[in-house]
This record gives structure tokens, C-alpha cells and sequence, in this order.
């Protein structure tokens, strides 16, 4: 092998290997494994033991943001919403405050990843926040509360859209308009019930069924024509009705029933994994890191439902894996025009570095200034990371199930493709009232 | 050279301690502190004054038969606010306060609302249990209100890069128990302007 070839292959091996070295030193995504692990075996507890006892990002740094998401989130699952509460708030308030561009963060990524720049983020964790809390606030019997969440998540997808120079995908949220409907029906206001519905149903049209595949779900068609029917809407009733000629009429409610509202949260999102692209010349060598979505795709299962000799299919309501997707693929410009920054920053470096040794040196092409010059390129070819966090507590998907259910109490069974899964006892239901419930599953 | 090390030392410490620690300083209540720009108590108490002057100065006492023989002041029942903001507001806060300026006026009597009446009503109870005969309470002697007062919040909240705009509306109403006519509304409305 002649000595060019020879040093590309050094520089190009060792960047790699010192790559590896700095993506392997407590990664993020590495740390929070075994929280996950917790979490699939079906232990919120040990999962938020494990997060106390090391996983959990920087609390005060630039994973603040990340930090209280997380550990928000396993609060909720561990069953403490109240707890949950005061973090994911300032979570969200956070989350408010990060605008514009800080200068300082931006100037210290340019020379490294940016990994290095404050957590703040992508559009669907920034709306899940609100999710998050608007369950707690459920499971706290706290509609009203849970109900601004829901508008919240309305007004912050409005504002990040409206910021973007082209089209997002991810523009609307179907299964929150949805959640808000059914939180407004069970507090007995039917009209916003309505045009919650309704709203629902033409973002799972207009844009789930296009970029998520997930076509409008006919149970939402149900809902729309019940309250259509509630009403006394007989025109509105008729338009839906002759648009969705397949849906089952709305179920008349049985005297002495109530209604239970399943939210079954299923799986972890996956984590992002990173796209390297290395090019070499004999001297230099040219990194570029980007996150991605692992091509692999997360099985969709389907959750049953059975109470009171009662059955029912949930339907998939969310697919956060597909949103996730969509929503990196909509940065993925935004991504790469910082990574050609980075790596035109550190060509310079390396040139910059090159002609100081020089002037040191009083050589030119020495040696030692040649060597630092590629020490410089090397370094920065290293220190390029794709910034692979996320909020990885967050499940996969959300189904739901809602069932009329004698007044009274009973014990829930969910089956996951057929197997027993969890079951809720004890579950409380009024005369005529709506009893909401979240659960988690692998 | 250990004097230049000694002075650097201490002046490392004298960063240090100004770095670290809080500091908390009392101030008026009256005080505007707009930090998130997000509802707070210069909001709530901006409410809770013109909401009680707007009250008062309405005609329903002057229907009530103030001033005329006889007159009785009226019984005001302060019932729930519905928030339909996408805020957290706590109403209790300014309803409070509107409560407390009503009674102080001297104007009408308040009745027991918004979540007292049953802890009123067990206390009654155990009297009957646990009291001597001449100091229990009496059952049936509740006096009943002539009006609820109850009402709402929204906001529109509009954003343009680093400006928000934000526009609230309180409405407040007071309803005859008897005839559920409304014979005072009011509202009040705030807006903001918040920059990055």
C-alpha cells in the first residue's frame, strides 16, 4: 500500500473509531435503555428507580427540557399524576420559552454536533407534553383542566406551523381534537362535544389517512353521528351518514349504563438511529451525521377490549411512530443545511490550524503543520454526532375503546392480539356517566 | 507569587458565593410582576375591582327594593366560573376576592357556595349528635339565595414570530334563583401584548 492510500485509511479509521468512542461515552439513548426495558417488561416503578438511579439526562443543562418530559411521564405511568403535574408544566412553559436562536449554543455546535445545543424538542414531543398532562389531569378528575391542555395543543401546532417557510406535515392532531370531544361529552357539553368530533374526523381524512395510514376511523364517524343525533342535527346527521354510507349507526344508550373510554398506550417509540456519510481526501477527513428513523417498521397490534360479557376491538387512534417519521423527515432540511455548516466551520479549522503550525513552524507543508491540520480534521470528523435524543418513554401508539357499560363496578379485561394483557378491576361506572381511563402496554 | 495565588484564591470565592444562592424580596401585593406573561395575580385582581364595581353599580339592587321600606338585602349564592381558556386560571382566586368585596360593601349577604355548604351541613349534622340541645344548630334554617353568580373565561391567542397577543374575557352574571332572569352582567377585558 503506498503512503497515501495508507494515511486516508488511518485518518478515515480513526475518525470512525474515535466517533464511536465519543457515541458509545453515555450516550443518551444508551443510558435509557434499561428504563425502556423497565417499561416493556411492565414496571413503571423500576423504570422511574432507574431513571433516579443514573439514566436520567442532565436536569439543570441543555437536556432540562428532555429531563422533565421524561421523568414526567414515568411519574404519570407509575401511577402519580399529581406529581407528574408540576414538572410537565414546567416542561411546557420551558418548551414556550426556547425561541430564537442562541448564539452561544449554536457557535459551540457549529464546532461539534448538535448534540451540543439545548434540547427543544421535535413538533409532536412538544403536543405530547400537553397529552401527557391532560391525562394526568383525567386521571385526577380534573376535566376542565385537561380540556386547556387539549386547546393548548390547537394554538402551539398553529404557531410552529405558521413558522415554517414550507408545508409541515404534521399540522393538526387528530386524537387529541378526538380526546377533547370526549372530555366535552363527559362533562355534558354536547354542541362542543360536536365540533370537536367533527374536527377529528376531517384531520384523520385530510391528513392521517395521506400520511400515516391510518384511515378515518369509524368509530369517530359513530361518535360524529351520535351527537349529530343528540342534537337533533337531522341535516348534519343525513350529510355524514351519505358520506360514510359503512358506518354502524350510533348505539342507543341501555337505561342504567354508562360509558368507559379506553386509552390504551402500546410500545416505546423507537429510537433514532444515525446516518453517517464520511468522505476522505488524503489528509482530511469530511463527516456528516444525521439522525434518522430506524427502516424497520414497529408492528401495529390490535388490542381487544371485554367487560361485562361485553367485547370490543380498540381502534388505532394515534400512530406516533409514523408522526415521529414524518416529523424528522420534515427537519431533515433543516438538519442538513446545520451539518454543511458544521463541516464547512471545521474545514476551516483544519486550514486555519494547518497555516498557524506553518507560521510556528516556519515550514511550509511540514510535517508537524500537515499532521496538525489532520489532527483538526480528525478531531472534527469525531465530534460529529447526529443529535439522537428524544423522548423515549413515549409509547408507540394509542388505541381506544369505548363501551356502554352497566352502572356499576367492574373488572376490564385487555387482550393484545388475542392474549390476556392487563386487567383493570374495579372500575367504577355512573348512570349515564363517561369514565375516562388511561392504561399502558407493551 | 503565594500573594498573587492568595488574591486569586479569594477572589475565586468572592465569584463563587455572588454565583450561588437566592434571593427573595417581599413586595406589595399590588406590585405588577408580568413575568411569563401568562394570567397571574395583577390579572386576577384586576377582575376581582372592576367585576365588584361593575356589580354594585347595576341596577338589580335599586329592582332588589333598595331603599325602599322594608328592604331586605338581597342573598348572593357565588357559584362555579368555567375557564375556556387555554390557560390554567385558578377563578377561585378573583371569585374570592369578588365575594369578600360584596359582603364588605354591606350591600348584600353571601351565602355559603362553591363546595362550603356541605362541610356547613355535616357540621350541622354532628351537632345534632354532639351538642348540647340549647346551642345545636337548627335544621331548616338555611336562608336561601335570591341569586347565583357564575360566569366564564376565554381567551384568543394570536402569534406571529417573536409576538403574542393575547385576549381574555371575563363574564360574570348574577341570576334570579326564582325567575332564572339574569339582572346583571358583566365582563371585562384584558389584553397583552408579550415579546421575545
Amino acid at each position: 500500500m503506498s503512503a497515501k492510500p495508507r494515511r486516508r485509511s488511518i485518518l478515515c479509521r480513526g475518525a470512525l473509531v474515535l466517533a464511536a468512542a465519543l457515541a458509545g461515552c453515555g450516550s443518551y439513548t444508551a443510558t435509557l435503555e434499561p428504563v425502556r426495558e423497565d417499561l416493556r417488561r411492565g414496571d413503571p416503578q423500576a423504570a422511574l428507580a432507574e431513571f433516579r438511579g443514573g439514566a436520567a439526562p442532565d436536569s439543570a443543562g441543555r437536556n432540562r427540557l428532555l429531563f422533565l418530559m421524561e421523568k414526567g411521564n414515568l411519574l404519570r405511568l407509575a401511577g402519580r399524576p399529581a406529581d407528574a403535574e408540576p414538572l410537565l408544566l414546567e416542561a411546557d412553559l420551558l418548551s414556550d420559552l426556547q425561541r430564537g436562536i442562541d448564539l452561544s449554543d449554536e457557535a459551540g455546535a457549529l464546532l461539534t454536533s448538535d448534540a451540543a445545543r439545548e434540547f427543544r424538542g421535535a413538533d409532536y414531543e412538544k403536543v405530547m407534553i400537553n397529552y401527557v398532562l391532560a391525562s394526568c389531569y383525567v386521571q385526577q378528575d380534573q376535566l376542565g383542566e385537561a380540556l386547556v391542555e387539549c386547546r393548548r395543543v390547537g394554538e402551539k401546532l398553529t404557531v410552529l406551523n405558521d413558522a415554517y417557510s414550507r408545508e409541515n406535515v404534521y399540522r393538526d392532531d387528530a386524537f387529541v381534537r378526538w380526546l377533547m370531544g370526549a372530555l366535552f361529552e363527559a362533562g355534558g357539553d354536547l354542541d362542543d362535544a360536536l365540533v370537536a368530533y367533527r374536527n377529528s374526523l376531517r384531520v384523520y381524512e385530510d391528513d392521517y389517512s395521506r400520511h400515516y395510514g391510518l384511515d378515518p376511523p369509524q368509530q369517530v364517524v359513530t361518535d360524529v353521528l351520535r351527537l349529530c343525533r343528540m342534537l337533533a342535527l337531522d341535516d348534519l346527521y343525513a350529510e355524514y351518514a351519505s358520506r360514510y354510507p359503512e358506518a354502524d349507526p350510533p348505539p342507543q344508550a341501555p337505561a342504567g349504563s354508562g360509558q368507559l373510554v379506553l386509552v390504551i398506550e402500546s410500545g416505546r417509540i423507537p429510537r433514532k438511529v444515525e446516518r453517517d456519510f464520511t468522505a476522505y481526501t488524503e489528509s482530511r477527513v469530511y463527516r456528516l451525521a444525521l439522525p434518522a428513523m430506524p427502516e424497520k417498521r414497529v408492528r401495529r397490534h390490535y388490542f381487544d377490549v371485554s367487560c361485562a360479557g361485553l367485547e370490543e376491538r380498540a381502534w388505532l387512534a394515534e400512530d406516533l411512530v409514523e408522526i415521529a417519521r414524518k416529523n424528522l423527515e420534515d427537519q431533515a432540511g433543516r438538519d442538513l443545511a446545520r451539518a454543511m455548516a458544521r463541516l464547512a466551520a471545521k474545514a476551516g479549522v483544519s486550514e486555519a490550524g494547518e497555516e498557524l503550525m506553518e507560521e510556528i513552524t516556519g515550514e511550509e507543508d511540514g510535517c508537524a503543520s500537515e499532521g496538525f491540520g489532520a489532527l483538526l480534521s480528525l478531531l472534527g470528523a469525531a465530534t460529529e454526532q447526529a443529535d439522537l435524543r428524544g423522548w423515549l418513554t413515549l409509547p408507540a401508539r394509542m388505541h381506544v375503546a369505548r363501551l356502554w357499560l352497566p352502572a356499576g363496578t367492574h373488572d376490564v379485561v385487555i387482550r393484545r392480539d388475542g392474549v390476556r394483557t392487563r386487567v383493570l378491576r374495579g372500575v367504577e361506572i355512573a348512570d349515564g356517566g363517561l369514565e375516562m381511563r388511561f392504561v399502558y402496554t407493551e | 507569587m503565594s500573594r498573587l495565588l492568595a488574591a486569586l484564591a479569594v477572589a475565586a470565592l468572592v465569584v463563587l458565593a455572588a454565583c450561588g444562592g437566592r434571593t427573595v424580596t417581599r413586595t406589595d401585593t399590588d406590585t405588577t410582576t408580568d413575568l411569563s406573561g401568562r394570567w397571574n395575580d395583577t390579572d386576577a385582581r384586576m377582575v376581582a375591582d372592576s367585576m365588584v364595581d361593575q356589580c354594585l353599580d347595576g341596577d338589580w339592587l335599586v329592582e332588589h327594593g333598595r331603599g325602599r321600606e322594608g328592604y331586605e338585602k338581597p342573598v348572593v349564592v357565588v357559584g362555579s366560573v368555567i375557564n375556556r381558556s387555554s390557560e390554567h386560571i385558578s377563578t377561585d382566586v378573583f371569585m374570592n376576592e369578588i365575594e369578600r368585596s360584596l359582603l364588605e360593601s354591606g350591600l348584600v349577604r353571601i351565602s355559603a357556595g362553591r363546595g362550603e355548604d356541605p362541610e356547613v351541613r355535616a357540621e350541622r349534622y354532628d351537632q345534632q349528635r354532639f351538642a348540647s340541645p340549647e346551642t345545636a344548630a337548627e335544621f331548616g334554617q338555611e336562608v336561601g339565595a335570591d341569586y347565583v353568580m357564575m360566569g366564564s373565561v376565554d381567551s384568543i391567542t394570536d402569534e406571529e414570530g417573536d409576538t403574542r397577543a393575547v385576549y381574555y374575557q371575563v363574564s360574570l352574571e348574577l341570576i334570579d334563583v326564582e325567575t332564572a332572569l339574569k339582572v346583571w352582567m358583566g365582563s371585562l377585558e384584558i389584553k397583552k401584548i408579550i415579546e421575545w
